[in-house]
């Protein structure tokens, strides 16, 4: 369990300043619903129900009544999301390509330990943050929210909360695969990246485009929106399932290649 | 001379990648025109008939929004956003490549001022990024070229100044901070965290819209829809990101040719 509480005491600090960024994130956000629409904001969710949806992704509000607590949420929420998985892929390639780019491995590598126990227990303390960045989340936007809220929305955000934990795990996990498997484990940051700026940007294509739909299961950060947990209030099993899909083929480049591949020191 | 080159030289590869990238990017999201175009004309006639407040408070008007250019300086801040990003990238990275690696008391041993390591470096940084901005220009041209509307050039023109702009603030915060960083691990975590911060400030300037986020948010000095219509840019945000550029370049300066250097 050492290596686990010494990953522990490594990362608290990174969460700190995460945990920062969503206070100011929600605070101000939902600050600023409380100022801008809480009084008379029905007559301009009429007038964007007749703009087509082009349109209105130029403002990213497809599908959503902004001028309800739960759009408003929905929105800020998006970007929380992409913070998080921001912090998912950081925390991911980081983790264990650390010791390779520190040249510390070497040393890690010595002590009578397996190379799958050694990636059990970063795995490990590495999802403990994840868990604790949606908890931060969680802590957050539950007092916040019923603090401008007219009707109690707690389930929604339970939603966004869950739907946010499912998309971090796929880019941790993904992430870990990556450092693990790849024969330049520093790569793994930057293949990451890329991914996560693409599947932005598909994600603007798809709210620019009509029938766009073919390609939500590319396009990870669209695998929860925001418009159909509002209006079904639950997450897509289909989704879920390839999310779970795509966190066993991450285990399986960690657990599978990790132990084979020499490492790079 | 030889730290020039080998800075492009190094660099060679990944710039290609990034042209490639901004233009597939920048040539695709102009595609989509044609698309959003067409339903727009009763769409304009119906915005006549909204209260013009609204739409000015919206800060949006219908005439310049569907054109060609009103469209592509709308989406022009995603393929800003990718400038930024390498603007930074190649800043931090070639700043900071002797910090990263270990090897700056190699480098320093060489019978060369530590200002004129620096100057070759910078002037590798921007020769590779005015080259990429010319090439994304190219590629804009011939993606709104293709669509055959009508287009002001210097609109066009303006707005890939805008971006080149930004791309050489990013590229000076990464100047700095290669300069006056003892350790370097990875370059991502930074460009993540800054560039990043940056663009959602800039993404959810309809939820903070107070005006000195303006002055802080390079994305947000000058507003495209605004350089469209006026033809211009701003002279006092030109005049505030050519203070910032050469202040932080500056700072570069006086750290670089000062700083201890940590020998493995």
């Amino acid at each position: 369990m050492n290596l686990f509480f010494h990953e522990m005491k490594m990362y608290w600090k990174y969460l700190l300043f995460w945990s920062i960024g969503i206070l100011f994130m929600v605070g101000a956000g939902m600050g600023k619903y409380a100022g801008m629409y809480a009084e008379g904001g029905q007559d301009i969710t009429k007038l964007f129900d007749s703009f087509p949806k082009a349109f209105l992704a130029m403002f990213g509000m497809v599908n959503i009544d902004v001028s309800s607590v739960g759009g408003f949420y929905g929105i800020i929420h998006f970007y929380v999301l992409i913070m998080g998985i921001v912090y998912a892929i950081i925390l991911g390639s980081g983790i264990l390509a650390k010791e390779e780019r520190d040249h510390t491995a070497e040393f890690l590598m010595v002590k009578p330990v397996a190379k799958g126990w050694i990636l059990g227990q970063k795995l490990l303390a590495g999802l403990v943050y994840v868990f604790g960045f949606v908890a931060v989340d969680a802590l957050i936007s539950y007092p916040i929210v019923k603090q401008v809220a007219d009707q109690d929305i707690s389930n929604e955000i339970t939603l966004f909360l869950l739907a946010l934990t499912v998309i971090m795990l796929v880019f941790y996990v993904v992430s870990f695969g990556f450092s693990g498997a790849l024969n330049d484990p520093r790569k793994s940051s930057m293949i990451m990246l890329s991914v996560m700026g693409f599947t932005y940007l598909g994600s603007i294509a798809m709210d620019l485009l009509e029938n766009s739909d073919w390609m939500r299961p590319l396009i990870t950060l669209k695998y929860f929106p925001a418009d159909q947990i509002l209006d079904s209030l639950t997450l897509d099993p289909i989704y879920l399932g390839l999310s779970g899909l795509l966190i066993l083929i991450g285990l399986g480049m960690a657990f599978i290649r990790f132990p084979r591949r020499d490492l790079h020191l | 001379m030889n730290i020039f080159l080998f800075e492009i030289k190094s660099s060679l590869k990944s710039t290609l990648i990034w042209i490639l990238m901004l233009g597939i990017v920048a040539f695709g999201f102009i595609q989509v025109f044609p698309a959003f175009y067409s339903g727009s004309a009763e769409l304009i006639k119906m915005l006549e008939n909204y209260p013009k407040e609204l739409l000015e408070g919206l800060d949006f008007d219908p005439n310049q929004f569907f054109t060609i250019l009103g469209f592509y300086s709308f989406i022009a801040v995603y393929v800003q956003v990718m400038v930024a990003f390498q603007g930074f990238i190649l800043g931090l990275q070639v700043i900071g490549r002797e910090t990263k690696a270990h090897t700056l008391d190699f480098l320093i041993t060489k019978p060369v001022r530590r200002s004129s390591i620096l100057t070759m470096k910078i002037a590798a940084i921007f020769t590779i990024l005015t080259v990429t901005n010319l090439c994304l220009f190219a590629f804009t041209l011939l993606g709104i070229s293709i669509t055959g509307e009508a287009f002001s050039m210097a609109g066009l023109i303006l707005v890939s100044l805008v971006m080149f702009l930004c791309s050489i603030i990013f590229a000076s915060i990464g100047i700095l901070l290669g300069a006056t960083l003892r350790k370097l691990r990875s370059i991502a975590p930074y460009a993540l965290g800054i560039v990043t911060g940056f663009f959602i400030l800039n993404m959810m300037k309809g939820i903070f819209d107070d005006p000195w986020i303006q002055w802080l948010s390079p994305f947000q000095f000058f507003d495209k829809f605004e350089v469209i219509s006026t033809q211009s840019l701003d002279p006092i945000f030109l005049a505030w990101s050519c203070f910032l550029i050469l202040a932080m370049i500056g700072v570069s300066y006086l750290i670089y040719t000062k700083k201890d250097i940590h020998a493995l």
